[in-house]
């Protein structure tokens, strides 16, 4: 079994963890580690501000096919 | 606190993960880093739940060439109801290691008697209004263990009959606590073109010597309010007036720049330059005028107001479907917490919107968030957040093909990661193919059923980990 260590990708985020396959039938464990490290740093709080969050906006989501991640609704 | 000198920290912004290395990059420039540890933070899912940081958030943010401060978001000071004290630890603990010179939070409150607000509201400013934030500040300034200054705050409501006028209230706050102030003026700017005071007498009825920190921004324009968005440069005509104000003030610290990170790459890093430019020329003003130090006499603040009673009816109404003859402003607010928490479920849940988004429709997917949201408070925590609705759709929302194995990955990242512990998610299609079909464009389908596991533990090779092996 590969034990992949993942670090999130922004600095001021979450702890690293790492992602195992107890039985090597998901086929793309890459990923599923870039979903993780995605995770990792957007779990604190929002910054300060008292304005419209444009995270999400109605639409589809947009993915970035380089990082995976979900860039945005548009 | 009357006393305190400020050291001259000088001009700086409020610090990110996309301004890091300008902020390595010019530090002759940015002389401040304010940092808002709570944005690295992680808190157990649950009531109570403890917060923790990243070890490695707290370096890098301490080898910065910069001076540091410490600003709290989630933990206002203008409130009856304050549950601070799992996140205050981990604020002293930062401010400690940081050597922040003074902290600060807002004078505003975000939880009531009703429950939590999803958003920083203006408190009561009545004379009781004055007693719970010079107490509270007064705990926190003991807690946190050195001087603290509250933020003067934005308010999208109009003035109530009979309620304190702003510059009143915050320089009774400050000499009832005997604290200091950060004036952010964007957000009394944004007040005063929101209909509100004129920013000019609210400044004047502050304290010049209790001023320590100044915060600038940018907004944007919604729904015929003026929002404090940090979306972009400072007004000019707030720059100018900003030079004038700044050199009344004997004992300022740091005139800060902020923008949000959602705004950072439009704004571009030689605009943000610009922009801290205008800081230091502030900074270069800040003092040169010999203070005309005679505050007005404080108006007496309406009677018979009961904070905690002013702080439940203003939650439940923005909780509650707009009504006939409601305050103006209570829509704005209902949009704006709307758009937070859809923002948090964006970030954690972003393939499990994507799915209900293609099979039920953008206006379905709409509906279902709204109904989740009148059902279940807005919590602090986006971990809380996305798992409140994960078990909210499971609980009520439709059936659709893979949608649970979806809501197992996501959510089930969010829960081990905030939980701190390692442990095993099991699918009953492959989540990756699940995900990859959904990044492609399509939804996906004919996926073989089987028995697929992911094994998630704490680095380096937690025991869970090696234990599913």
């Amino acid at each position: 079994m590969a034990v992949t260590p993942v670090r999130p990708k922004a600095p001021q985020a979450a702890q690293s963890v790492t992602v195992a396959l107890p039985r090597k039938n998901i086929g793309r464990l890459d990923d599923v580690n870039k979903i993780v490290a995605s995770t990792l740093g957007r779990l604190g709080c929002p910054k300060c501000f008292s304005g419209f969050d444009l995270r999400f906006r109605p639409g589809d989501l947009v993915v970035n096919p380089q990082t995976f991640e979900v860039d945005q609704f548009g | 606190m009357k006393g305190f000198a400020a050291p001259g920290l000088g001009p700086g912004a409020v610090h990110c993960e996309a301004l890091h290395p300008l902020f390595l990059d010019h530090p002759d420039l940015i002389r401040v880093a304010e940092i808002e540890p709570s944005s690295g933070w992680i808190k157990a899912p649950g009531p109570g739940g403890r917060v923790r940081s990243n070890e490695h958030a707290l370096d890098l943010v301490a080898s910065l060439p910069q001076a540091k401060l410490v600003h709290g978001v989630g933990w206002p000071v203008g409130g009856t109801v304050c549950r601070a004290a799992a996140a205050l630890a981990e604020q002293k603990r930062w401010a400690d290691a940081l050597d922040a010179p003074w902290t600060s939070e807002h004078l505003s409150f975000n939880d009531s008697a009703a429950g939590p607000a999803g958003f920083l509201l203006p408190p009561l400013q009545s004379e009781a209004g004055i007693a719970v934030a010079a107490a509270n500040i007064r705990t926190r300034t003991a807690t946190l263990g050195r001087p603290f200054a509250f933020e003067t705050g934005v308010s999208y409501l109009p003035p109530r009959p009979g309620e304190m006028a702003d510059g009143d209230f915050f320089a009774a706050v400050a000499e009832s606590a005997d604290c200091l102030i950060l004036v952010d003026l964007h957000n009394l700017w944004a007040n005063a073109r929101n209909g509100r005071e004129p920013i000019e007498r609210v400044l004047a009825a502050l304290p010049p010597e209790r001023i320590v920190e100044i915060h600038l921004a940018g907004g944007m324009e919604k729904d015929g309010y003026w929002l404090d968005a940090h979306s972009g440069p400072v007004p000019p005509e707030l720059i100018e007036l900003a030079r004038d104000f700044v050199a009344g003030l004997p004992n300022l610290g740091a005139v800060l720049f902020e923008v949000s990170p959602q705004f950072v790459e439009a704004l571009g890093p030689a605009a943000f330059l610009r922009q801290i430019e205008s800081m230091n020329d502030l900074w270069e003003k800040a003092g040169r005028r010999p203070s005309a130090a005679a505050p007005r006499p404080v108006r007496p603040g309406a009677a018979g107001d009961e904070p905690s009673a002013y702080e439940a009816a203003l939650v439940q109404a923005l909780a509650a479907p707009p009504e006939p003859g409601e305050p103006a402003g209570l829509a704005l607010y209902r949009t704006l917490v709307a758009s937070f928490r859809n923002g948090a479920l964006a970030d954690l849940l972003p393939y499990t919107l994507r799915l209900l988004g293609r099979q039920v429709g953008e206006a379905a997917l709409e509906t279902l968030l709204s109904a989740y949201r009148r059902a279940e408070p807005p919590p602090l925590f986006p971990a809380d957040e996305a798992l409140a609705f994960a078990a909210w759709l499971r609980a009520n929302g439709p059936q659709l093909p893979y949608l649970d194995d979806l809501l197992q990955l996501e959510a089930g990242i969010v829960r081990l990661v905030s939980e701190g512990r390692g442990g095993e998610l099991r699918f009953r299609h492959d989540p990756s193919a699940i995900v990859a079909a959904l990044a492609a464009g399509g939804v996906p389908r004919d996926l073989p059923a089987g028995d697929y596991r992911l094994a998630l533990g704490q680095e380096p090779g937690g025991p869970e980990a090696a234990a599913a092996a």
